[in-house]
């Protein structure tokens, strides 16, 4: 293992969750840093309110701890059992929140709120195979960029998910280069998703 | 407060900038905003996803990459390997004809083990007994008279 107790960041995803799982504190500090905000994201794209996708990735994060102390944890794919984990405590809160509700008295709202439409992707194939589509349209279109263009799109999200700063570093090229580079790679896969989907409102922003 | 600006909704998904108290106001309140981080946040989690298929993807060209070099290599080492066999046991079976140079040094050196008349007899029929050399000496010297 290149990563014993000292610099975490240096260390791959697997290394991580081997040290994460023999409760190493600071694998999870490194976990949380490079898979925060990837659940906050994943929370939003389900409708989840930018504050409550930041509660709810702390309270996933302390869960997973929580599992590991206890011995429960066997294995930790990352970012997958995260998000797994964020999306159930989400469909859970509206659960809550909808029970709470009914026992008040209130009436409840036809209209579905976004922690119910937290659902489990799993068990759609139809989400799965549109998702698949969608996976293959946007790595032909990673592969289309500059070769430069590629580059830093695959440091941005690569495994150590490094800062833009230090991915300006690392390629010797300025901050504001590095976003301007990602927006470009944005704006050609938001494109090429709106003409498959036919839906060109649903990419834009 | 505006709407936020493409660059701001990016930068918030994009995790470059944190989001100020006036922007996640903004956002709870305004369902415009809100459904345009969504879709960005889909956006984003998209490119995630093909980020690391891709890698996979890249994985796997490597691996593949590594074969196509090892195999001809591996396959050109056999052909050299079996060369090699094949001329040394050539070598092998022109070495068992000995020349005839060498044939009476190598007859005289040493004689042969299985060369008549050097063996035990008693190992050729274990049990036989072997008439004693002087019961022949009897019928051939002439009896006293």
């Amino acid at each position: 293992m290149s990563c014993g107790t000292g610099d975490c960041r240096q260390c791959s995803d697997a290394e991580l969750a081997a040290l994460a799982l023999a409760g190493h504190a600071l694998a999870w500090d490194e976990i949380v840093r490079r898979h925060g905000h990837r659940v906050v994201v994943s929370l939003l794209a389900r409708g989840i309110a930018l504050d409550v996708a930041e509660e709810l990735t702390q309270e996933t994060w302390l869960r997973l701890v929580q599992q590991q102390r206890a011995g429960r944890l066997r294995s930790l794919e990352l970012p997958g059992l995260a998000v797994a984990q964020a999306c159930w405590l989400a469909r859970e809160a509206g659960r809550t929140r909808a029970r709470r509700e009914a026992l008040a008295g209130r009436v409840l709202s036809p209209e579905v709120g976004p922690h119910e439409r937290v659902t489990d992707p799993s068990v759609d194939p139809e989400w799965q195979t549109m998702q698949r589509e969608r996976l293959e349209v946007v790595m032909r279109e990673i592969d289309r960029c500059p070769a430069r263009a590629r580059e830093v799109f695959r440091t941005v999200y690569g495994e150590r998910a490094p800062s833009h700063a230090e991915v300006a570093r690392d390629l010797g090229m300025s901050v504001q280069r590095v976003r301007q580079i990602l927006c470009e790679v944005r704006a050609r896969v938001r494109a090429v998703l709106g003409e498959m989907e036919g839906e060109d409102e649903r990419w834009s922003i | 407060m505006e709407h936020l600006s493409p660059a701001e909704i990016e930068a918030i998904v994009m995790g470059a900038e944190p989001a100020d108290e006036p922007v996640r106001r903004h956002m709870s309140e305004c369902p415009v905003c809100a459904e345009r981080l969504e879709r960005e946040a889909r956006l984003e989690e998209a490119l995630h996803e093909g980020a690391l298929a891709n890698s996979a993807v890249r994985s796997v060209r490597v691996g593949a990459e590594a074969w196509r070099v090892v195999l001809p290599a591996a396959a050109t080492l056999v052909i050299v390997a079996a060369g090699a066999w094949l001329a040394t046991s050539r070598n092998r079976e022109v070495a068992l004809v000995v020349p005839m140079s060498a044939a009476p040094a190598m007859m005289h050196d040493e004689p042969r083990q299985d060369a008549p008349g050097l063996r035990d007899p008693m190992s050729f029929a274990p049990g036989y007994v072997v008439i004693a050399p002087s019961d022949y000496c009897r019928w051939v010297v002439a009896p006293a008279e």
